[in-house]
C-alpha cells in the first residue's frame, strides 16, 4: 500500500491532452469567438471539400486502420489527431483572416512555441489508465478558506478537487497547472456567465504559491455518459426532453453570450441532482480529443466533432452539430458516425449521412438537419432547433430557463440587432425551416421522406436554384438553351419517352406502396400517439402472480416484529389445544357413538391427545420460526426428525403413565417383515421403537406446509389424507399399539392447520379489487393482512 | 409560556463512525452496529443519518436482523416494513432515499438520496456496514466508482479497516487520515 498524500507532480506521458470528462464538477472546453456571422464556406465546393478530406487523411496517416492493440496505442493516436486537427485550424484560420474564430484564439494559435509548449504538456488522463493521484489529500487547504476533501478528476489543464469552505459550502476547485495563460483569459470571460443549466465558474484566486485556482459550483450528479452506458439503448421520450431542454438552454445561453462550446459531449453535461448542467466551458481553447467517458476502445470527441472543425473555420454551428449527435445519440443509445478508427469516423462525419430511420419524427428532421455537412444548412440556432421539437414535448423549451435574469448580462439593447438569436429569444420562437426558406433552400421538411421523390424533388430544386442564378447573371441565352435542348428532347423522343414515362409510373406506384408499408411497419409512434395507444392498451388492472405476491407477504412476514410473533404463537397455542381436545372428543364420540365407554378407551384417546397437543406445538414453533422465507427441506426434514423424536419419547412415557397396554395391537396390513427383538422384545415396543417411529413420521412430510400462513388452503383434506397415509406406511416398518401413529399423524395435520395463522389470498384480492373500483382506480393487488383462528 | 419539545431517542446501539472519500468517486459514511436512527437536519441533530431535507428530526429507525434491513417509522401507527435491495424508505417529505444492497456477498447497505437532496457531513451515501465493503466499477459494488478499473475489498475487523485490492492478495491496514492508494483506486478514511 503506498500513501500517496503530498506526492509531487510526476511527469505525464506525452499522449493525449483530455478535459476528464466522466467525473462531476470538472472544467474544460469553450472558445470565444467573435459577435460577427462567420463565414459560411459550404461543402458543395467540391474541391474544397476533397482537399479538406486529404489534408486530414493525409495528417492521419500515422492511425493506423487497424483497431488499436492498446489502450496506450488509442491514446498515442488521439494525440497525433488532436495535433493535426490543431495545426489544421491555425492555417485555414489565417486563409480566413475574417473568420468566426477570436483572435486572440488565432494569436494563441499561432504561435509555435505556445502550440509546442501546449502539445508538449499533454498528457493522458484516463482512469482506466492509470491511478488518479492527487497531489493534495484531503484535509488539506492549499487555497485557504476551502478544505480538499478529495479528488474529482483530471482534466487537461489540472486536477478537480471537491472541497468545502469554512462555512461548508462545497465547491469544485480546478487547479490550473498548465496552458495557465489561456485557461485564465477564458475562464474570465465565463466567470459572470449565470444559468440554471451551467455550470457556475464562482471565482478564480491564488494560493501561497501563486498557484491558479479556479473555484466552481460542484456537480455532485452523474455524467450524461454514465447515464447513456447504463442505458444502451437510449433513454426514453420525456428523459431525452429533459435533457435535451437543458443542455440547449445552457448552450443557447452561451451563444447569446458570444461562446461556442467546442466540446460538447456526454461526458460534459451533468444531472446536478436533477438540474441538467452544461460543464467543461470556460477553460480550453483547444478541442478536445479526449476519450469518449474514458472508455479507451473508442475515439472520443470526434464522435462529435462537426466536418467543418477541421478547417478551424467554424461557429456556433459546431455545437448545433453536437447537439445534433447527442440528441441521436439519447434517442437510440449510440452515436449516428461510429467506427473503428479516427479515420473512418472523421469520412464518415465528411461524407456519411446518417441513418435516421428509425427514429420518430420531429427528431429526425431535426437531427437531419442539425448534422448538414454544410453548416449553413443546419439550425441557425439553438432555439430554433429546439422550437423545431417542441410540437413533441408540449413544452417551450424557454420554460427551462425563462426568468429575465438568465438574460446574458453582456448583451445590452443594440446586441440585439447583432446577434439574431436575441431576436429569437425575444420573440415567439422560430419555427424550424422558417430561415432556410427564406434563403430559398429546400427545408428538411418539405423535402418528401421517399427516397426517389426526394430525388427528383432535391433536382428540381437544382434546376430551379440553376435558373435562377443564369437569370441573376443575366444571361437569357443559358436559359433559352435550356429550354431548347428540353424541348427537342421532348418533340424528338416523344415516341419512346412517353411510354417510358409511363412504365416508370407503373413501376413507382406499387413500389411507393410498399415502402410506405413497410415505413409505418417501423416507425416509432409519436409520443402523443405512443402514450394514447399505451393507455388505450393498458392492462385494467395489473394481475400479481402468485410468486410475487407470496414473495410480498413473505417479506411482510419478515418484517413482524418478534412480539407479535409471539403472541400469534400463543393463539395458535391455545387453538392447538382446543382442537387438539375437540379432535380426540369427537374421535372417542365417534368410536363409542353407541357402546359404553371404558376407562381404557378414554385413557387411549387421552394418550393420542396429548401426543398430538405435543406434536402440533412443536410444529406451529418451528412453523413460525420458518413461515419468514422458504427455507431449506432438507434442514426442516431433520429438525422436524428431531421433533419426532421427543414426540416418541412422550407418547412412550405418557402411554406408560396412564397404564395404556403396548404390548398388543401391533397388527400390519403388510406384515411382511419380522418384528426386530431389539425395538420389540417379548412382542412389547421399547422406547427406541416409539422414537423411530414417530422420527420417521415427522421426518418423511413437509410438516411446514401446513402451518405456512401462505398455504393455499386454511384446511386441506389432502394433506390430512397424506399424513394419515404416511402414518400407516410408517406403521408397516415401525408398529406401535393401536395404530396410534396413524392417528396421531391425522390429528396433527388436522390441528396445526386449524391453529395456523393463514393469509387468505382470494378475499384480499377481492378487497382489493373493490376498493380499487370504489376508487375508480386500476391498480394491483396489494397484500393485506392474515387471518388467525 | 414554555414548550416542552420532545427530544429525539438516543441511538439504542453502539455505531462507530467513518467518512471514506474516494478520489474520482464519493464520499461515504460508513456506520457499523444494527440499529441506525434517520432523520432531517436540524440544529441540534442528534440522529445517526441526516438528511438535509424537509424531514422530522427523527423519522425513524433502520434496523438489521440477520440479513434483513426494516424500517420502522417513529409514529406509533408505522409498521416496521422490510427494506430490500432497492426499496425506498418510506418517510414523509420531498426527499428520497433508496437502501441498496448491491452484493450478494455481503450484508453491507448503502442508503443513497435522489437529487435535490444531499446528507449531512457532504458525503454522497451512506454505507451501513456488516464487515464488508466492495469498492469497484460494477454494479455489484457497495461504492460504485464508475470508471475505476480495479476492485477493492474493504473489511472491518474489530475497530479497524483492512483494505485489498482484487480478490487475490492480502489485506492491509487503513490508517486513518492518512490517503492509500490500491490499484487505480485513491482513499482517505477518517473519523467522523
Amino acid at each position: 500500500m503506498k500513501n500517496t498524500a503530498k506526492q509531487p507532480n510526476k511527469p505525464k506521458l506525452p499522449t493525449l491532452r483530455q478535459s476528464f470528462a466522466p467525473m462531476p464538477g470538472s472544467a474544460a472546453a469553450l472558445n470565444h469567438v467573435g459577435t460577427d456571422a462567420p463565414e459560411k464556406n459550404t461543402l458543395e465546393q467540391s474541391p474544397r471539400k476533397f482537399r479538406l478530406m486529404n489534408t486530414l487523411l493525409g495528417k492521419l496517416k500515422e492511425c493506423p486502420n487497424t483497431p488499436p492493440k492498446s489502450v496506450n496505442q488509442v491514446v498515442d493516436q488521439s494525440s497525433r489527431v488532436e495535433k493535426d486537427f490543431s495545426h489544421d485550424g491555425f492555417e485555414t484560420a489565417s486563409d480566413f483572416g475574417d473568420g468566426s474564430v477570436d483572435l486572440s484564439d488565432a494569436d494563441s494559435f499561432n504561435h509555435p512555441s505556445r502550440a509546442e509548449v501546449w502539445l508538449g504538456e499533454t498528457q493522458a488522463s484516463d482512469s482506466t489508465i492509470r491511478s488518479m493521484t492527487f497531489t493534495y489529500s484531503p484535509g488539506s487547504t492549499p487555497l485557504p478558506p476551502y478544505t480538499i476533501r478529495r479528488g474529482v478528476g483530471m482534466g487537461g489543464f489540472g486536477e478537480v478537487y471537491f472541497a468545502l469552505s469554512d462555512a461548508g459550502k462545497e465547491v469544485a476547485l480546478k487547479r490550473i497547472q498548465r496552458n495557465l495563460e489561456i485557461e485564465l483569459r477564458g475562464v474570465s470571460q465565463c466567470l459572470n456567465l449565470k444559468h440554471p443549466n451551467l455550470v457556475a465558474l464562482f471565482d478564480i484566486c491564488r494560493d501561497s504559491k501563486d498557484e491558479s485556482w479556479v473555484v466552481m459550483e460542484y456537480v455532485a450528479g452523474l455524467n450524461l455518459r454514465q447515464i447513456l452506458d447504463e442505458s444502451p439503448e437510449g433513454l426514453s421520450i420525456s428523459e431525452v426532453n429533459r435533457w435535451i431542454r437543458g443542455i440547449g438552454a445552457g448552450v443557447h445561453h452561451l451563444h447569446c453570450a458570444g461562446l461556442v462550446h467546442r466540446d460538447l459531449k456526454p461526458g460534459n453535461i451533468f444531472d446536478d441532482l436533477g438540474q441538467v448542467k452544461v460543464g467543461d466551458y470556460g477553460l480550453s481553447k483547444f478541442i478536445s480529443t479526449s476519450h469518449r467517458g474514458g472508455h479507451t476502445e473508442s475515439v472520443g470527441t470526434f464522435h462529435y466533432m462537426a466536418p467543418e472543425i477541421g478547417r478551424g473555420q467554424y461557429g456556433r454551428e459546431i455545437d448545433v452539430y453536437a447537439l445534433g449527435v447527442l440528441l441521436f445519440e439519447l434517442l437510440t443509445g449510440r452515436v449516428p458516425f461510429d467506427g473503428e478508427s479516427c479515420h473512418e469516423i472523421i469520412v464518415k462525419h465528411l461524407t456519411a449521412s446518417p441513418d435516421l430511420s428509425g427514429i420518430a419524427e420531429p427528431y429526425r428532421s431535426t437531427i437531419a438537419r442539425c448534422l448538414e455537412k454544410d453548416p449553413s444548412k443546419r439550425f441557425s440556432s439553438v432555439a430554433e432547433m429546439l422550437a423545431s421539437l417542441e410540437n413533441i414535448s408540449g413544452e417551450s423549451w424557454e420554460q427551462q430557463d425563462s426568468e429575465p435574469t438568465n438574460d446574458p448580462p453582456v448583451l445590452g439593447a443594440a446586441s440585439s440587432e447583432a446577434e439574431p438569436i436575441d431576436a429569437i429569444l425575444v420573440a415567439a420562437p422560430v419555427k424550424a425551416g422558417n430561415t432556410s426558406k427564406a434563403g430559398n433552400q429546400l427545408g428538411q421538411e418539405d423535402l418528401f421522406d421517399e427516397p426517389v421523390a426526394r430525388a427528383v424533388q432535391t433536382s428540381w430544386h437544382d434546376f430551379r436554384r440553376l435558373w435562377i442564378v443564369n437569370s441573376r447573371k443575366s444571361d437569357p441565352y443559358g436559359n433559352l438553351i435550356l429550354v431548347f435542348i428540353c424541348v427537342l428532347i421532348a418533340v424528338t423522343q416523344f415516341g419512346w419517352l412517353v411510354p417510358l414515362l409511363s412504365v416508370i409510373a407503373c413501376g413507382y406506384v406499387p413500389y411507393y406502396v410498399i415502402w410506405k408499408m413497410i415505413l409505418q411497419s417501423k416507425r416509432q409512434p409519436k409520443y402523443a400517439e405512443a402514450q394514447r395507444l399505451a393507455v388505450h392498451y393498458a392492462p385494467q388492472r395489473k394481475v400479481v402472480s402468485p410468486v410475487a405476491w407470496a414473495s410480498s407477504v413473505r417479506n411482510e412476514l419478515r418484517a413482524k416484529p418478534r412480539l407479535n410473533r409471539l403472541a400469534e404463537l400463543n393463539t395458535s397455542w391455545i387453538a392447538a389445544t382446543l382442537s387438539a381436545i375437540g379432535l380426540a372428543g369427537a374421535a372417542g364420540a365417534i368410536r363409542f357413538y353407541n357402546e359404553p365407554m371404558p376407562a381404557q378407551s378414554i385413557a387411549t384417546y387421552a394418550w393420542m391427545a396429548i401426543i398430538v397437543l405435543g406434536a402440533t406445538f412443536a410444529i406451529l414453533s418451528l412453523g413460525k420460526l420458518w413461515e419468514c422465507d422458504d427455507g431449506e427441506p432438507l434442514t426442516r426434514r431433520l429438525v422436524l426428525a428431531g421433533v419426532g423424536v421427543a414426540a416418541g419419547y412422550l407418547a412412550f412415557v405418557t402411554g406408560e403413565f396412564l397404564m395404556i397396554p403396548l404390548d398388543g395391537a401391533l397388527v400390519r396390513d403388510l406384515d411382511s417383515t419380522s418384528l426386530s427383538p431389539s425395538l420389540y422384545p417379548e412382542g412389547k415396543p421399547t422406547v427406541s421403537a416409539f422414537v423411530m417411529h414417530f422420527a420417521l413420521l415427522f421426518a418423511v412430510l413437509r410438516w411446514w406446509k401446513p402451518v405456512d400462513p401462505l398455504r393455499r388452503k386454511r384446511l386441506s383434506l389432502w394433506s390430512v389424507a397424506v399424513a394419515v397415509f404416511a402414518g400407516w406406511a410408517v406403521h408397516q416398518f415401525i408398529p406401535i399399539p393401536g395404530a396410534i401413529g396413524i392417528m396421531v399423524a391425522g390429528g396433527t395435520a388436522i390441528a396445526v392447520q386449524l391453529s395456523a395463522p393463514w393469509v387468505n389470498r382470494k378475499a384480499i384480492q377481492h378487497d382489493n379489487r373493490r376498493n380499487q373500483s370504489a376508487e375508480g382506480n386500476l391498480v394491483g393487488v396489494t397484500v393485506g393482512g392474515s387471518s388467525n383462528g | 409560556m414554555s414548550v416542552i419539545k420532545p427530544q429525539p431517542k438516543a441511538p439504542q446501539s453502539p455505531v462507530s463512525r467513518w467518512r471514506l472519500w474516494v478520489d474520482g468517486c464519493g464520499g461515504y459514511l460508513l456506520m457499523t452496529g444494527v440499529r441506525w436512527s434517520v432523520g432531517g437536519l436540524s440544529r441540534a441533530s442528534t440522529v445517526d443519518i441526516c438528511v438535509q431535507a424537509d424531514w422530522p428530526r427523527l423519522a425513524g429507525q433502520i434496523s438489521r436482523r440477520g440479513a434483513d434491513y426494516f424500517w420502522q417509522g417513529q409514529r406509533a401507527a408505522d409498521q416496521k416494513i422490510l427494506l430490500t435491495d432497492g426499496t425506498q424508505v418510506p418517510v414523509d417529505g420531498s426527499a428520497l432515499m433508496t437502501l441498496g444492497k448491491p452484493s450478494q456477498l455481503s450484508d453491507t447497505a448503502v442508503l443513497s438520496l435522489n437529487g435535490p437532496h444531499r446528507f449531512d457531513q457532504h458525503v454522497d451515501g451512506v454505507v451501513l456496514v456488516r464487515e464488508t465493503i466492495l469498492v469497484g466499477p460494477g454494479s455489484d459494488c457497495h461504492l460504485r466508482c464508475r470508471d475505476a478499473s480495479d476492485r477493492v475489498v474493504l473489511q472491518l475487523k474489530g475497530n479497524q479497516w483492512y483494505a485489498k485490492a482484487g480478490l487475490l492478495g492480502d489485506f492491509q491496514r487503513l490508517e486513518v487520515g492518512s490517503r492509500v492508494l490500491l490499484q487505480s483506486l485513491a482513499m482517505t478514511l477518517e473519523l467522523a
